[in-house]
């Protein structure tokens, strides 16, 4: 088991990428706080870690909150012990054509995805540097290179790659690690919302030929949450099959 | 239930595998289950990584040649098949530089490198690729550099043969895939390994420690592992890209 004894925080766990990384976090042994907005389906995810078998812990709330996140890696610590590994999943799209998009849609975006991460990477390397260990996985998408209709969540993907650096130049003399994962087009929810005829032509731009399963995200996640990564950081892996070799 | 990584029935041809992270990415694949067909020039580093892998119950077979030479390459691939039963991985990874100021920088010297960093790739990967793309299944891992991305001075030859490997790579992965052929390619830093030492032959241990943001060079062992996971079917999704695993060394 890859994440024995490992504690880690998964936001965005409710569904889709997250969901996927949460259980293979389980898999491998680690115990998990799992972080979403939408209760209704946490609760789902938390009746199947317990089928798995698997430890969990439920924190319903949104990331732009920082007392909201504070509260939740003081939970983790207090209940499992500890915190090794940040996964920085959770995201919202609010997709519109720039000329079209509002201040609203914008801000919605950028206050989750950008806002919220920088929450959660703060409160997460605050302890991780203080005791001298532990790695934090953002997740980018491939729309950090641009993608019509997606200006507001590319300029936020693009900036989490920017902290994921920025981040581990940091703490990385902490022994603390920073990596981020840029997955391409995943089978998701967020996916199942676009029209058929635009999935055709994304599915076409794709080498491999078809969309990625989370659970193959979830995969790399794993790999770098555990100690056989301990020399990676600053890293932003596509998982993406070769839709953008950047 | 966890994942672990089994390549049993699986066949690896590695290069550079006498020692260094060669020699560790043989040990580690064949510890995962995989048969090792070990290559180098040198017999008696070969013979070292061989028992080492047969004390931990894994079956490796040698195979001494210069993979500059096309006879050569085709021969070590057709002895995998032949006495292996097959060939799903293949890791690039035999290296060399000549680090000198550009001036002083021989033709031969260029030529060398090049060979043994940039030809053996293509001739190694078309070599096995003639049987990857017949059995629709191969995974192709090759040995970039964090000095295919950035430059320093004094090893041009090398920079630009591991540009080569990266931008290779990259062609070869779209090429392929529909062969359900992974290629990708893996950029370590500093690695504690004799060639580190040629490297870094004009300063010293520590100035380049300073440099690591993570402030030690990486194990030959920390390599292996992303070869691994990367020669398994858990990256399947991952296609044409270059894992750079630094210590934050060259963070962008």
């Amino acid at each position: 088991m890859k994440l024995k004894d490992k504690v880690a925080i998964v936001t965005g766990a409710a569904r889709g990428i997250g969901e996927a990384i949460a259980y293979r976090f389980i898999e491998e042994g680690a115990r998990v706080t799992l972080c979403d907005i939408d209760e209704q389906a946490l609760k789902n995810v938390d009746l199947k870690v317990k089928e798995m078998g698997g430890e969990c812990l439920l924190a319903v709330g949104n990331i732009v909150d920082r007392n909201f996140v504070q509260s939740m890696v003081d939970n983790t610590i207090k209940t499992f012990g500890d915190l090794d590994i940040m996964v920085n999943n959770a995201a919202i799209t609010r997709d519109a054509i720039l000329h079209k998009m509002s201040g609203q849609q914008w801000n919605e975006v950028i206050d989750v995805n950008l806002t919220g991460t920088f929450n959660c990477l703060q409160a997460a390397a605050i302890y991780m540097r203080g005791k001298g260990k532990g790695t934090i996985i953002n997740v980018s998408s491939t729309s950090r290179f641009g993608n019509p209709g997606q200006l507001n969540y590319s300029a936020s993907k693009g900036g989490v790659v920017a902290m994921t650096r920025t981040a581990a130049k940091e703490l990385a003399r902490k022994n603390v690690t920073c990596n981020c994962i840029s997955p391409g087009t995943i089978w998701t929810d967020m996916l199942k919302a676009v029209p058929e005829q635009a999935l055709e032509r994304l599915r076409s731009g794709i080498p491999l030929g078809r969309f990625g399963d989370p659970k193959e995200v979830a995969h790399l996640a794993v790999f770098l949450a555990s100690d056989e990564a301990s020399y990676i950081t600053g890293q932003t892996i596509n998982c993406d099959g070769g839709s953008f070799m950047i | 239930m966890p994942v672990e990584i089994d390549l049993t029935g699986k066949v690896a041809v590695i290069t550079g595998a006498g020692r260094g992270i060669g020699r560790s990415i043989a040990i580690t694949l064949a510890r995962a289950g995989a048969k090792v067909v070990l290559n180098s020039r040198t017999a008696s580093q070969l013979e070292e990584t061989a028992r080492e892998v047969r004390s931990i119950g894994g079956q490796a077979l040698c195979f001494p040649a210069d993979v500059t030479q096309r006879e050569k390459v085709e021969k070590l691939m057709h002895t995998a098949v032949t006495k292996f039963g097959g060939l799903h991985i293949l890791v690039n990874n035999a290296a060399t530089m000549a680090p000198k100021p550009l001036l002083e920088q021989t033709e031969q010297e260029w030529d060398r490198v090049m060979d043994v960093n940039l030809k053996s790739v293509f001739l190694c990967t078309q070599a096995a690729g003639r049987y990857m793309v017949q059995q629709k299944y191969g995974k192709i891992i090759n040995m970039a550099s964090t000095g295919g991305e950035i430059a320093s001075p004094m090893n041009a030859s090398y920079h630009a043969s591991k540009a080569g490997v990266i931008l290779f790579t990259k062609s070869v992965a779209v090429e392929w895939i529909r062969h359900n052929i992974n290629v990708n390619a893996v950029g370590p830093g500093f690695v504690d390994t004799g060639l580190v030492d040629q490297f870094i032959q004009k300063g010293s241990r520590e100035t380049s420690l300073k440099s690591i943001p993570i402030k030690r060079f990486a194990e030959p062992e920390e390599i292996a592992n992303i070869v691994l996971f990367l020669a398994s079917d858990l990256a399947s999704y991952m296609v044409g890209e270059h894992v750079i695993i630094d210590g934050g060394l060259t963070i962008p």
